[in-house]
């Protein structure tokens, strides 16, 4: 790299040359400024560093952790065996169930979206790895919410478990035929559900019909619901 | 490439087609159709075509926010993938995954890069970077020897003159910044250029030609300096 910047100053030096080594030389300058930016954004956003200073800590506490997860294992057994008991009868858990058997992706923007919006595309990408908090701040920030944003705007509120904010948005798009009204009927009776709002949960799945999307699942929660 | 390379590749492709089918479970609620754009996305870190352009043009004018947004969340699953798979050590694969991140903003700037498989790809590279680095060092590991060819090794950075770059870079008024930015570190055209800043063509060309004098002049001077 030294010659190459002697190089430089040789006034015999070719236009084309000089390009070249221009190119290397900023990369190289850039490469490194982008390393030491990313190095600091790796440790205080993501808590990755270059060196695994955790490791011997780790491995004092790895007795103690698999300690804690066994015991948490045995916790979460008792729990599930009880939730299994008691799914036969509660619509509420059975509510919980069908919402956590069903993985729920976003398939990505629909094409003709001209508006190219980042927070769109952030949000979707927090939806899919599950990080819905995240995933509702960039679905607030994007400038004009379309259907589908809202539709799945309201999913990340029900999946991160803010059930009233869940319905008051499907309340809003689900008032017309849109392209989501089986699926908003569904997500929005298990919003209500969790909500300890079976009246109009029942009221809701009522309307889910025959043909539509979930309606075996529904007759299912109909019934615990008349049940109770 | 050797054979011994191309097996462990064809292998290193099976298991990451593994991975996205058992951790991508189809769902009665999302169309095949659907599902065939979602794997699509998958495969490309979560972008679309259409975000995949916005980030080269993006990356061509040094605005980094939208790549780190995308490929910094992918670097703990990356570093993971060569501890499991080649065995590396944390550092290594830190590095490597660092080297990986460095080498992906060139091609998307070079336009090597296509909307595909970046996942993939990404991992791939990040792979050839471990065993790149761990021949440097003359540090044995399974099939480096085969693999390595495939990327030039860079000579060691003198750190002395990238001080040197660093100063007369600094000196530099900040329009001439951006100009030798976009043309050298993101590939853009003189043409481009003129046309994203409102400007003759001839108008940048002297612009490039003054900013490069001016460049030359700072080494000049602190190797004056210097002897």
């Amino acid at each position: 790299m030294k010659d190459k910047l002697n190089r430089l100053l040789d006034p015999n030096i070719s236009k084309k040359e000089e390009d070249q080594i221009f190119e290397e030389v900023l990369k190289r300058k850039h490469d490194q400024d982008l390393r030491t930016k990313w190095q600091k954004m790796l440790t205080s956003e993501h808590g990755i560093t270059r060196n695994n200073t955790d490791l011997s800590k780790k491995k004092e506490t790895s007795k103690y952790i698999k300690i804690f997860l066994a015991a948490a294992a045995c916790i979460a057994l008792i729990v599930t065996l009880q939730l299994f008991n008691t799914t036969e009868s509660d619509p509420y858990v059975l509510a919980q169930q069908y919402l956590s058997d069903q993985e729920i992706l976003h398939p990505g923007a629909s094409k003709g979206i001209a508006d190219e919006d980042q927070n769109r595309i952030l949000a979707i990408q927090a939806f899919n790895t599950k990080e819905y908090s995240q995933s509702i701040e960039y679905f607030q920030n994007i400038r004009t919410e379309t259907t589908e944003d809202k539709y799945y705007h309201g999913l990340a509120l029900l999946l991160n478990n803010r059930y009233t904010e869940a319905i008051q948005l499907f309340e809003m798009i689900n008032s017309d035929e849109g392209q989501f009204k089986q699926e908003i009927n569904w997500y929005q009776s298990l919003a209500y559900l969790l909500n300890k709002q079976n009246e109009e949960a029942g009221a809701l799945l009522k309307q889910i019909k025959n043909s539509d999307w979930n309606h075996e699942q529904a007759q299912d929660l109909l019934k615990m619901i008349h049940e109770k | 490439m050797s054979r011994f390379a191309f097996y462990r590749l064809i292998e290193v492709n099976q298991q990451l087609n593994c991975f996205f089918l058992s951790n991508f479970s189809l769902t009665n609620s999302i169309p095949l159709k659907l599902n065939t754009k979602l794997r699509m996305e998958h495969k490309n870190f979560g972008l679309t075509e259409a975000s995949f352009k916005k980030l080269i043009a993006d990356l061509k004018r040094n605005d980094t926010y939208f790549f780190e947004q995308v490929f910094l969340k992918q670097f703990k699953e990356t570093m993971n993938y060569l501890c499991r798979e080649y065995k590396s050590n944390h550092e290594d694969a830190y590095d490597a995954t660092m080297d990986a991140l460095i080498d992906f903003r060139a091609r998307f700037v070079d336009g090597k890069l296509q909307y595909g498989n970046l996942r993939f790809l990404f991992t791939r590279i990040a792979s050839q970077m471990l065993f790149r680095n761990l021949k440097m060092s003359n540090t044995n590991i399974d099939g480096v020897a085969l693999l390595a060819p495939e990327i030039d090794v860079e000579p060691t950075e003198s750190i002395e003159e990238l001080g040197r770059l660093n100063k007369a870079w600094h000196i530099l008024g900040d329009s001439c910044k951006q100009l030798l930015t976009w043309h050298f570190y993101g590939k853009m055209k003189l043409s481009e250029i003129a046309e994203e800043v409102q400007k003759t063509p001839a108008t940048i060309r002297k612009q490039k030609e003054r900013c490069i004098k001016q460049l030359k002049d700072q080494f000049g001077l602190k190797t004056i300096l210097k002897s």
